[in-house]
């Protein structure tokens, strides 16, 4: 067999699906094809072939996972059934007078809406159905609208609880609370740092989020009696999450339950409105999952590479000071936060830098914080950034891809000034 | 064509439904008994993971890519004029065709083996079949390779006709543009 | 040659830190450095997928979880159902190795799966990690436990508590958020799974270890390019890697009681009630397991349960007094292997 260097499959794999995507490729079968060359080059064809069969259903077949399809339910069938446009009728009307309103309501929604998922897919699905058509209706820039709701998402996996930081606690030997608690901290202030985004947009282009028409005080009490069945089917799952009854996995299907409920009782659950949710939800998880497997491949193929033992080798023979460590650090996640799924790029590189981080005596606490951020920003950079992906999923009629993806872009400005702020946090302690 | 179509739509409604009404109504059972019973509902995180999460992944697929679902970058190819705009998509097809038809072969050889073995998993003290769950992977991927062969096929005879149709690259479109003479 | 190992626990874990090093380290002392190893503790195969791994050759050592694959392993997991025989997991893990390794039909699994069996590790013993204390026969009545292994859930069943399985991911915020009662798993996973701040009580009822996992398997395609020399020097190292695990479960299991105490978690002493509860059902379960294996496919099963029982009782004879890794790894390569022509094994 002819021998290359793994490592240099590593690198030649990633500007790979790069350019199969900028090939119009769709972005799993990119995924799904450099990973299975890359693997029979390494290891064997017979290998590939199974471990491109194998994995998928490994994959699916997750528990933890489940939350996704039913959190996505849940959005659609809350935006099908009109529940939502109550909410924004409301929202409108308080804040219609505040520029930019609806956008700073939905990066709220989904900080909240953080604090019943684990997981930053789950909560851009649920907010993206509901908040994009409502930002639409009120002629937001759809860039912003959908930029604000994706990386609006990514809170979700910051706040807790976080499936993400729990498989940290574990990798790192640290205290799950303690990550939660600044997990939570981490979250607020990206949080106050997307709103900080969208004022800075608006005054630059105050035509880019129009303000609502005023309201007299009367049609805001009117509106705010339209919010019942949200408010309803929000302290269902707030309540039960917190009164111990049910978990964060669980907690997409009470809620897609409840709507299901009040939808009912509302008269607003036709069948057509029960169908259209379905097919939703079915064809937004036909795609995504498949993106998800080919991302979670592609992370074999890198972890089988040893580009990661190489670049980790790198840091440790330039005996490099702690601040240039940590820069090399965010450069190899934003690297790979553009093509990998998160979990996995999480597992394939802590065996490599809790190392070099207990060497140079950074606190676990504060890296498994920065990680998640790091791989929370991977969540919306192109080419492969799954909440993204997700937003175009439910808000296809109202931007493309690349709309998406522009739109983001402030965000993750925003996202890296917090890094360096976090860094700069990490010198002074 | 058309019937295809139209059963590819009607199986990915009729089961893709049935599984999130199911999936919905066997987890907040489970909650409830576990609550008002102090006994949850048996093999729960099993029946959703192996049966319910597979079937919501991999059916739709076929379905997604009859309404052009999957996700794909166009910005690189929207300067290109429309042939070569064509060949573009062509190549991206004919690597799906490949890409699904090895995960169609590679997932049935797995849900021979486990069909062969049986395999099962422990839930409690009894014992969960899962085998016929594998069983999922290779028809949602034998219907997807389907849909692609038919791309394929109409994109290459688009291509060689000089008839440029530009409706299989719209988000809505259900037909699948094969020959001329089906539309 | 470097052999692609994946210890699949990540890199906290004590395979990852001491028993896969340790047996590279022995590997390629005892080859000259003609074999090495290199372990990827995680990102390129979870557990759940090592045993396709091995067979396709995606790596070529790693750990393997046999509950995981039971219908692959039906005569290897015999061991599992007798996993509620026995303390020391010295002992366990060494008559477990013993068994599989001279039980053809478990080589043949093994072999089938593309892989060679070379020894197994074992955990240190399940107690009740709850949030409610648990002291008497009564007190775990209307609880819910998660277990592990259909052994466990009949225990529990058997006691009034209700038995659920749940992926570990889980396992974090349901003790946290009440929805989960308690474990029933060993005290290391106060640390393995981060729970001192949501576990408050632990039982200490010795009852059960896991012992149940191929650690590590070897792909057959590293076998087969072995020849005596290499195969007895694999094996030799194999037991340190074991021997290591066995030890780390121990030291964790001190460090995880300390640790655990100064978090205010209570070490709750049985009392004389669920004492002999806990006896009545392991006789219980001795009597009656045969019957469940041969409905599994096992032949012959009571003979079988009868030879590892044996075993179990030869070996608890065996490690009295040991002490190191380096004592119980030579114990188990000589008792177990040294004599064999490995030419002959797993072929
Ligand atoms: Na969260
Ligand atoms: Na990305």
């Amino acid at each position: 067999m002819l021998e290359i260097d793994p490592v240099f499959i590593g690198y030649f794999s990633l500007v790979g699906v790069l350019l199969l995507i900028m090939m119009r490729v769709p972005i799993a079968v990119s995924l799904l094809t450099v990973s299975g060359l890359g693997i029979a080059a390494i290891v064997g064809v017979e290998s590939a072939i199974s471990m491109v069969s194998t994995i998928p259903y490994g994959f699916a077949s997750s528990w933890t996972l489940s939350s996704v399809p039913m959190f996505l339910f849940m959005g659609y069938l809350a935006f099908h059934t009109g529940m939502t446009k109550g909410l924004f009728a409301a929202a409108r009307a308080w804040l219609g007078w505040l520029p930019s309103g609806l956008a700073i309501s939905s990066i709220g929604g989904a900080s909240g809406f953080a604090a019943v998922t684990g997981s930053s897919v789950a909560c851009s699905a649920a907010i993206g159905r509901i908040a994009i058509p409502e930002m639409h209706a009120m002629k937001y820039d759809i860039r912003v609208a959908t930029g604000s709701v994706a990386a609006g998402g990514t809170i979700g996996a910051l706040i807790p609880p976080s499936i993400l930081l729990i498989i940290y606690g574990i990798q790192a030997e640290e205290s799950i609370n303690d990550l939660f608690i600044g997990g939570l901290a981490l979250g607020l202030i990206s949080m106050f740092m997307y709103f900080i985004v969208v004022w800075l947009i608006y005054l630059r282009s105050p035509s880019r989020l129009p303000r609502g028409a005023n309201t007299t005080t009367s049609e805001k009490w009117s509106a705010s009696l339209q919010i019942w069945p949200v408010l309803v089917l929000v302290s269902a799952v707030f309540g039960g999450l917190f009164g111990g009854i049910f978990t964060a996995t669980e907690a997409g299907a009470i809620g897609a339950f409840f709507t299901l409920i009040i939808a009912f009782f509302q008269g607003s659950l036709s069948k057509s409105v029960f169908r259209n949710s379905c097919l939703d939800t079915l064809l937004s998880s036909g795609s995504l999952f498949m993106i998800a497997i080919g991302a979670s491949l592609f992370t074999r193929l890198i972890a089988l590479t040893g580009v990661s033992f190489e670049i980790a080798d790198w840091i440790d023979n330039h005996g490099f000071s702690t601040l240039i460590i940590l820069m090399v650090i965010i450069v190899v996640y934003l690297a790979l936060g553009m093509f990998l799924e998160p979990i996995g790029a999480m597992l394939l590189t802590l065996p490599l830098f809790l190392p070099i981080i207990a060497e140079h005596g950074i606190d676990t606490v504060w890296f498994g914080l920065f990680v998640a951020k790091l791989l929370e920003i991977g969540m919306i950079t192109p080419p492969v950034g799954l909440n993204v992906f997700v937003i175009h999923s439910v808000a296809k009629d109202y931007a493309s891809l690349e709309e998406i993806f522009s739109g983001v872009i402030p965000f993750i400005i925003a996202d890296l000034i917090l890094i360096m702020l976090m860094v700069g946090y990490q010198q002074l302690i | 064509m058309k019937f295809i179509e139209h059963a590819i739509e009607r199986l990915t409604i009729i089961f893709g439904s049935a599984v999130l009404v199911m999936m919905v109504l066997q987890i907040v059972v489970d909650v409830s008994m576990r609550t008002f019973a102090d006994k949850g509902l048996t093999a729960t995180s099993e029946l959703v993971s192996h049966y319910y999460m597979v079937m919501v992944s991999f059916l739709p697929v076929a379905y997604s890519e009859l309404r052009r679902r999957h996700v794909e970058a166009t910005i690189f190819t929207d300067y290109l004029n429309l042939k070569k705009r064509l060949v573009v998509e062509l190549f991206g097809f004919v690597l799906s065709v490949l890409i699904y038809g090895i995960l169609c072969w590679g997932t049935l050889q797995e849900a021979l083996s486990n069909t062969a073995k049986g395999a099962y998993i422990e839930s409690g003290v009894t014992v969960f079949y899962t085998w016929p769950s594998y069983w999922i992977l290779p028809v949602s991927f034998g219907l997807m390779t389907f849909v692609l062969t038919f791309r394929v096929i109409s994109t290459f005879s688009q291509f060689f006709n000089g008839r440029i149709d530009t409706q299989a690259a719209s988000p809505n479109a259900l037909n699948i543009t094969v020959t001329e003479g089906e539309k | 040659k470097t052999i692609r190992a994946v210890s699949g626990f990540g890199p906290s874990h004590v395979l990852a830190t001491t028993a896969y090093p340790i047996m590279a380290e022995k590997l390629k002392d005892f080859t000259d450095g003609r074999w090495k190893i290199r372990d990827t503790p995680s990102g390129l195969l979870s557990v759940s997928e090592m045993n396709q791994g091995l067979k396709r050759g995606v790596a070529e050592m790693g750990t393997i979880i046999m509950p995981y694959f039971a219908a692959d392993f039906t005569n290897s997991a015999l061991v599992a159902e007798l996993s509620v025989v026995g303390t020391d997991n010295r002992a366990i893990a060494s008559a477990v190795s013993e068994y599989i390794s001279t039980c053809s039909e478990c080589i043949a699994e093994f072999s089938t799966n593309g892989q060679v069996y070379t020894g197994s590790d074992a955990t240190v013993t399940y107690e009740l990690l709850t949030r409610e204390p648990v002291r008497t026969s009564s007190d775990l009545a209307g609880m819910r436990i998660r277990t592990a292994g259909s052994v466990f859930t009949r225990f529990i069943s058997e006691m009034g508590a209700e038995a659920t399985q749940i992926p570990s991911t889980e396992l974090f915020e349901m003790l946290s958020s009440g929805v989960l009662d308690g474990t029933y798993s060993s005290t290391p996973d106060l640390k393995n799974q981060r729970l001192y701040e949501s576990v408050r009580y632990v039982t200490n009822i010795h009852q059960g270890v896991f012992n149940a996992s191929a650690m590590p398997s070897l792909s057959n395609r590293i076998w087969s390019k072995m020849n005596e020399k290499d195969r007895h020097a694999l094996m030799h190292a194999a037991q340190y890697a074991q021997a290591a695990s066995i030890a780390g479960w121990r030291d964790i299991l001190k460090e995880a009681t300390a640790e655990g105490e100064k978090q205010g978690i209570t070490f709750i002493e049985p009392d004389a009630s669920l004492l002999a509860k806990a006896a009545e059902f392991r006789q219980k379960h001795i009597a009656t397991v045969a019957d469940t294996l041969e409905k599994r496919g096992v032949v012959n099963a009571q003979e079988k349960v009868d030879r590892y029982l044996a075993l179990v009782e030869k070996w608890n004879h065996l490690v009295e007094g040991v002490d190191s890794i380096e004592e119980l790894a030579e114990l188990r390569y000589k008792e177990i292997w040294s004599h064999r022509k490995l030419m002959d094994y797993a072929n």
